[in-house]
């Protein structure tokens, strides 16, 4: 299967990973791993700008926002503590269990590290109850895009500032981010880096995915498409749609 | 203008602005997943210029071909129908 590292700017990789799923009829399955550079936010299709950003704080920090086309909840993604992945596959099982067998390469990959997390439905990875992953995906043309995180060494105290609360965490008894969420340097005690998680996250896809990841360059796959895709995600109208 | 939020798995939580029974303005938010996404921007536009009384039969007719996770898609109607009446 095809495995593309390239990373970008938040506008860039929500774009290349819609151009992927656009692609993906005529060019097939890929797994990508990448990182945000710089820092960014990444917030639901459905959410609301001023009720997940605190955009005061965000301001002060230099930290921009994008708006997915998957749905699900906001993410701060630390371009020095976070892994991301996505996955292009053909859509044949049902959504739920879609998420848990690509979930399943996210916990492989942490298993692989010597960090026990499981996946808890319907789209996160925890270790002791606390999220280390989340996912997100949609689905066009018979084909699904799945992107989430592997927090190794997020800075939690950014992510506390940068993010709202969601008001169900009240619901769940936490009372803020940083009491449900947990990195690998955490579990481990000990620095992480991108590399390592790489690493382990190339071999745990391939096991999840029952097929060797072959690394392919981006001009074998054609990304002139890429520009107007990446336009939208830079747009005003579409980052403060709702 | 009526808001309505449920939160289940995960949560919508939904605006409407009615004006003499007509639905001015609508807002469907979230961090729930949609099959395809743009049967929510498709119900939004359907449902504005509407009398409050069609919210539910439109809402099914739209969201027929669409899968929701996270919520049920009763959730969705019954909160658009909450926040409508709650004008």
């Amino acid at each position: 299967m095809r495995l593309l590292l390239i990373s970008g700017d938040a506008a860039f990789n929500m774009a290349l990973d819609e151009l992927l799923l656009n692609l993906a009829p005529k060019i097939g399955p890929t797994v990508r791993f990448y990182k945000f550079s710089p820092s960014a936010i990444t917030i639901g299709y459905f959410q609301r700008v001023s009720e997940t950003i605190n955009l005061e704080e965000a301001g002060k920090l230099g930290i921009d926002f994008v708006r997915r086309a998957t749905g699900g909840g906001a993410v701060y993604h630390d371009e020095r503590g976070e892994l991301t992945y996505s996955v292009v596959l053909p859509a044949r099982e049902s959504v739920l269990e879609s998420f848990k067998r690509i979930c399943n390469g996210v916990v492989l990959t942490l298993r692989r590290m010597g960090i026990q997390a499981e996946f808890f439905p319907i789209n996160d990875v925890v270790v002791n109850r606390r999220k280390i992953s989340g996912s997100a995906q949609t689905r066009r043309s018979g084909f699904l895009l799945q992107h989430g995180t592997i927090m190794y060494g997020t800075d939690l105290d950014v992510m506390e500032r940068v993010l709202l609360p969601p008001k169900k965490l009240a619901q769940k008894g936490l009372s803020s981010i940083r009491e449900r969420v947990t990195t690998a340097e955490i579990e481990l005690g000990r620095k992480v880096s991108f590399d390592e998680v790489l690493s382990s996250a190339i071999e745990g896809f391939s096991e999840a995915l029952g097929e060797k990841l072959e690394e392919t360059n981006a001009e074998e796959i054609g990304l002139e498409a890429i520009r107007e895709i990446e336009a939208r995600y830079r747009s005003r109208e579409w980052n403060w749609m709702r | 203008m009526g808001r309505c939020l449920i939160r289940r798995e995960k949560e919508v939580d939904v605006i409407v602005e009615v004006d003499s029974g007509v639905i001015k303005r609508v807002l469907i938010g979230g961090d729930f997943f949609a099959f395809p996404e743009g049967r929510i921007d498709e119900l939004q536009f359907r449902l504005i210029g509407a009398h409050v009384e069609e919210v539910r039969r439109i809402a099914e007719s739209v969201l027929r071909n669409c899968e929701i996770v996270g919520v049920e898609k009763s959730d969705i109607i019954e909160a658009l129908e909450k926040a409508s009446s709650d004008n």
